[in-house]
């Protein structure tokens, strides 16, 4: 390896900061003079970002005076927090030796006055998101803005490199290479199961990146918390544990504790205030959070002046904590690597291990618990999933293009395919593409409002500055729900309210004037909404706050898991590394009802309060269980056997039907996927959610506020209606394809479900019970959180309606015709 | 096909139909209540939707549907059968002709006034009437107290929620007391007021069942 010259008052700056330069560190400052991009793979902590800024500290450093300022190096987080915190990180070196390099934060937190001095006067080196930066680009003077730049540097790539927003960046990453074809890409990650993919994702198409890969020597000390209460059979609720999370807070120094969900982390701390008493400095920390607050929080985490943080996965990355010993996990961990990135925020120092302590909230997240921390003791990670690049997100592409001045067809096309996810997109499909930008497709050609492109004899640009706006105002993958401010007031009467964060509409619509609801930490009571804020004031605690929902707060358990958590159900004589409660739980599944095997399926069945229900132990992750629990249904439905709901979890599926089924093993024939499926590509509500997402980021519709009138608003926000009109007037709609193609894949997972069919045809283990299992009772904790599908509207609406129909005279409409007109 | 419900109130029947609309065979007469057209365009037009506008066209053939079905001698629609004053303006040629096409010499079309819609198109045919009254019903937009016979109207637009422990179905429905029928509203886009609501029950305290309208089904249900 060729060791890397460095600069002697840089060394000097090390050996001050009782560091030396690492020989990773030394190969970036070479990877950088040779122009090879370079895929840093080390664990945290052992100064990989540093490691990714080098190479420009040390180019930057030698700048002379008087060159006109010039981006130099682009920084890509996926997470706004993320991005500050490299800034104070690198504003000490940068101060220490009094380097001439200037550093900008562009962000959605950036204040506009600086993003207009930034556009201005670029900084040498910008730290941003990919949204941010595809803001950037769509202006018309982005070719000079980033002519100079030197290196691109993507943060915490395993994060997003397989999903839409990865998507997203690679498109800009293609177009800055176009705008500054010298340039390289540093791709840095503490966790990355598969380096060679995401080396062909970080470099140009046919150039993968180089990997770097620095082993960590010192895997983490993970152990499963024993609680004094017994475990709670299902949900996700840590009150049963709050003492134990609180004596272990008490144990450390300063501790983080990583929840699944935002309205986890409001829950749990208000479960730990109330039982602090010795008054422990204890924060929260999630998105929905304002700034200001978050801000706040992550300044206190910094100075260590709190001794622990309730948060959700927003801390989850790359941030220096500093002083933080203890990491504490409530609930499932989801996936190892997601675990392994939580557990490395913790002491980061390379030469000591991390401590983590899990808190499994029921049994079967104990189970998963216990697979996760063997992963980490084996070195094995989740696999990633590289797909092909999303085609809404492409078309966002093409209009930010056009934003930024004209362009020509085969030469986006090219540059699209340059980003290694849309390598192979087609011609005939980029064609299509195009069209929907430059007129909303077929259907939608009359409207102004689907009209996005002109079409120039130079070239395709935006067709009016107010389309400009509308795509810049609506740039991003992420796609959520209509969000109000929560404007918080001291007291009823008084008139002065601060945002203290937003909530989602949808649970604003359930609230009532009056009902009390948690957040921030803190009891409000609503007053009612205004000016697209909800006024809310503290509330004195007489009823049971509610707490609110939001939208994306499951995550997706890694087939990895569930696969070891069914290895494990199924093998009693891998129990040992359980809690001990856990595994009694387990011996009484198998002494009532059977075990899960290894193989094949335990379907059990019960009568419940007024239904039948069955439980498909299937161990196959959500999508699957999703897409079973869509064609079972169905067929239930051809059968006449009324289903009314099903419900899923992880591990399970549960369908709730009027008639008892005896029959489970033809439901789950491999042909519901012949027969039941071509319907439901027809109709499926699942098809409408991927569109309602791809509309949205396809720039169909646009993510705002609510306005003041419920009834439009409601319509607007109801892309559900323009999937209906589509469907009927525009049947091949470019949209409409995408849909269907996104939710047979991402949301259902159809390709997996059909070799699971095909393994367990045959070894169907059905069980009648007098009542749910133990290992069904999880499963039915979900039941009623889902709304009822297809036939069984009408199937409540029979019950609901049991009258005769003789005494309520109802006939078809043709048959009374036909008595109308043949008898005088 | 659709579903009907004939129902005996004290001036005679109703036929209650599943697409949301009533018919009176005496008089051979067909009922519907706002139709909302060109809703879609005024959305658009005011800049809160995306929605392309097949609204109207939509309605309309569903009308076309009922006609076509019911043969009536006579179609009244009541009121809000535009969606505001400045429909006119944006009502396509095509959609004034088809509704035109509804009157013949054997079928007479009639409007009655609603708020939102205190003018009817030019371009459109038919009489225009504040209320009508046929054997002992009487025809309006908003309710009115009969002296005796029936009051059928619109302009709420009910609707009503069923829920068991299994989930819970929301749908437009007939509102059903012994002097009054409120219909459903018959156009594309429409909201609805549940029949739970507070104003609702102020103008119908004496609700005595409900009709819920489903994929063309018919469902009963006594509130009582």
């Amino acid at each position: 390896m060729t060791m890397a010259e460095v600069p002697a008052n840089i060394e000097k700056w090390f050996t001050d900061q009782n560091w030396e330069i690492r020989d990773y560190q030394r190969s970036m400052i070479d990877a950088f003079a040779r122009k090879q991009d370079t895929l840093l793979i080390a664990p945290t902590g052992g100064g990989k970002t540093l490691a990714g800024f080098l190479p420009s500290l040390i180019d930057l450093s030698e700048k002379t005076d008087g060159t006109p300022p010039r981006l130099h190096t682009l920084y890509i987080s996926p997470l706004r927090a993320l991005t500050n915190d490299i800034e104070r990180n690198l504003n000490t070196p940068v101060s220490d030796l009094n380097l001439p390099i200037t550093i900008g934060v562009r962000t959605g937190d950036t204040k506009s006055y600086q993003r207009t001095k930034q556009r201005k006067t670029p900084p040498d080196i910008l730290l941003t998101t990919p949204e941010s930066l595809m803001l950037l680009l769509s202006y018309p003077d982005a070719d000079t803005y980033f002519s100079e730049l030197k290196t691109v540097i993507i943060d915490e790539l395993h994060s997003f490199a397989t999903n839409k927003r990865g998507d997203f960046t690679s498109l800009a990453l293609a177009r800055l290479k176009t705008l500054a074809p010298d340039h390289i890409r540093f791709g840095l990650s503490a966790t990355i199961a598969d380096p060679k993919s995401a080396a062909n994702w970080l470099g140009p198409t046919g150039e993968p990146a180089e990997v770097l890969e620095v082993k960590g020597d010192t895997p983490p000390h993970v152990a499963i918390m024993e609680p004094d209460n017994r475990y709670p059979l299902g949900g996700h609720n840590s009150r049963f544990a709050v003492k134990d999370i609180y004596d272990a807070i008490k144990s450390a120094k300063s501790a983080i504790v990583f929840v699944n969900t935002r309205a986890q982390t409001e829950l749990l701390f208000q479960q730990l205030w109330k039982i602090n008493d010795e008054g422990l400095p204890i924060g929260l920390y999630h998105g929905s959070l304002s700034r200001e607050r978050r801000q706040r929080t992550e300044g206190m985490i910094a100075s260590g002046k709190i001794r622990a943080v309730v948060s959700t996965s927003a801390l989850e990355m790359g941030i220096d904590w500093g002083d933080i010993d203890l990491i504490l996990q409530v609930g499932a961990p989801k996936g190892v690597s997601r675990l392994l990135q939580r557990i490395g925020r913790s002491n980061h120092r390379l030469d000591e291990p991390s401590e983590a302590l899990m808190v499994p909230c029921n049994p079967l997240e104990a189970v998963e618990c216990a697979v996760a921390i063997e992963a980490i003791d084996e070195g094995l990670r989740d696999g990633e999933d590289y797909t092909d690049g999303a085609m809404d997100v492409a078309v966002q592409y093409i209009v930010n293009r056009a934003c930024a001045g004209k362009f020509k067809k085969r030469q986006t096309l090219n540059e699209i395919r340059m980003a290694w996810p849309y390598r192979n997109l087609k011609k005939s499909d980029f064609d299509l593409l195009v069209n929907f930008a430059q007129d909303g497709g077929y259907a939608l050609k009359a409207y102004d409002r689907f009209s996005r492109l002109n079409e120039t004899s130079r070239g395709y640009e935006i067709s009016t500055p107010q389309q400009a706006r509308r795509h810049r105002m609506n740039i991003g993958t992420i796609v959520e729900y209509a969000k109000l401010k929560v404007r918080r007031f001291p007291n009823m009467a008084s008139k002065r309210g601060r945002n203290i964060g937003e909530i989602e509409e949808r649970f604003v619509m359930g609230l009532a004037p009056g009902d009390t609801f948690l957040f921030g930490g803190e009891v409000l009571r609503y007053h009612g909404v205004r000016d697209m804020a909800l006024e809310a004031s503290p509330a004195r605690k007489l009823t049971p706050p509610r707490v609110p929902a939001y939208a994306g707060g499951m995550m997706p358990l890694s087939t990895f898991l569930a696969d070891g958590v069914r290895r494990v159900v199924s093998d009693e004589s891998q129990w040992s590394r359980l809690p001990q409660q856990v595994q009694s739980w387990l011996t009484l599944q198998s002494q009532f009802s059977e075990l899960p095997k290894k193989d094949g399926v335990l379907v059990e069945s019960f009568f419940d309060r007024g239904v039948y229900v069955i439980v498909v132990h299937s161990f196959e992750g959500r999508k699957v269980n999703m897409a079973l629990g869509l064609l079972m249904t169905r067929r239930m439905e051809r059968r006449r056997l009324k289903p009314l709901t099903y419900s899923i979890t992880d591990y399970a599926l549960t369908i709730t039907s009027i008639d008892r089924v005896d029959d489970v093993e033809s439901l789950m024939r491999e042909d519901v996927l012949t027969e039941e499926y071509e319907r439901w590509v027809v109709e499926a509500p699942m098809v409408k959610r991927s569109f309602r997402k791809i509309a949205t980021i396809a720039g169909l519709t646009e993510q705002r506020l609510p306005g003041a009138k419920r009834t439009m608003k409601q319509v607007s926000f109801s892309t559900d209606i323009i999937y209906d009109v589509l469907l009927k007037y525009d049947p091949d709609h470019i949209l409409l394809r995408i849909a269907r193609e996104e939710a047979e894949r991402d949301l259902l997972d159809i390709p997996r479900l059909r070799n699971w069919l095909a393994d367990t045809q045959g070894k169907v283990t059905f069980i009648a019970l007098p009542h749910a299992s133990p290992l069904s009772i999880p499963a039915m904790m979900q039941l009623g959180k889902e709304t009822v599908i297809g036939d069984a509207k009408i199937a409540i609406l029979e019950q609901a309606s049991h009258e005769d129909t003789a005494i309520l005279r109802l006939q078809k409409v043709e048959d009374y015709l036909d008595e109308r007109d043949t008898d005088p | 096909m659709s579903e009907i419900q004939t129902l005996k109130t004290r001036v005679g029947d109703i036929i209650l139909d599943a697409r949301k609309a009533a018919y009176l065979p005496l008089s051979e007469t067909l009922l519907v209540a706002d139709m909302h057209f060109e809703k879609g365009s005024y959305l658009r037009e005011v800049g809160r939707s995306v929605l392309p506008a097949f609204d109207t066209q939509d309605t309309i053939q569903r009308l076309k549907d009922l006609a076509k079905d019911f043969k009536p001698k006579r179609i009244i629609a009541l009121g809000d059968s535009f969606h505001d004053i400045h429909a006119d303006e944006r009502l396509a040629p095509e959609s004034a002709t088809q509704l035109n096409a509804l009157s013949s010499a054997e079928c007479e079309f009639i409007w009655i006034l609603g708020n939102h819609d205190p003018d009817i198109p030019m371009a459109v045919e038919g009489r225009r009437e504040d209320h009508v009254e046929i054997d002992g019903f009487l025809l309006t937009h908003h309710p009115h107290d009969p002296q005796s016979g029936v009051n059928i109207c619109g302009h709420y637009h009910p609707k009503a929620k069923i829920s068991s422990r299994a989930g819970s179905v929301t749908a437009p429905c007939f509102a059903i007391s012994d002097d009054r029928i409120i219909l459903p509203s018959f156009g594309t886009f429409t909201g609805g007021l549940f029949v739970t609501d507070p104003d609702f029950v102020q103008i119908m305290p004496q609700l005595r069942s409900v009709s819920l309208t489903y994929e063309e089904r018919l469902f009963a249900i006594s509130t009582r």
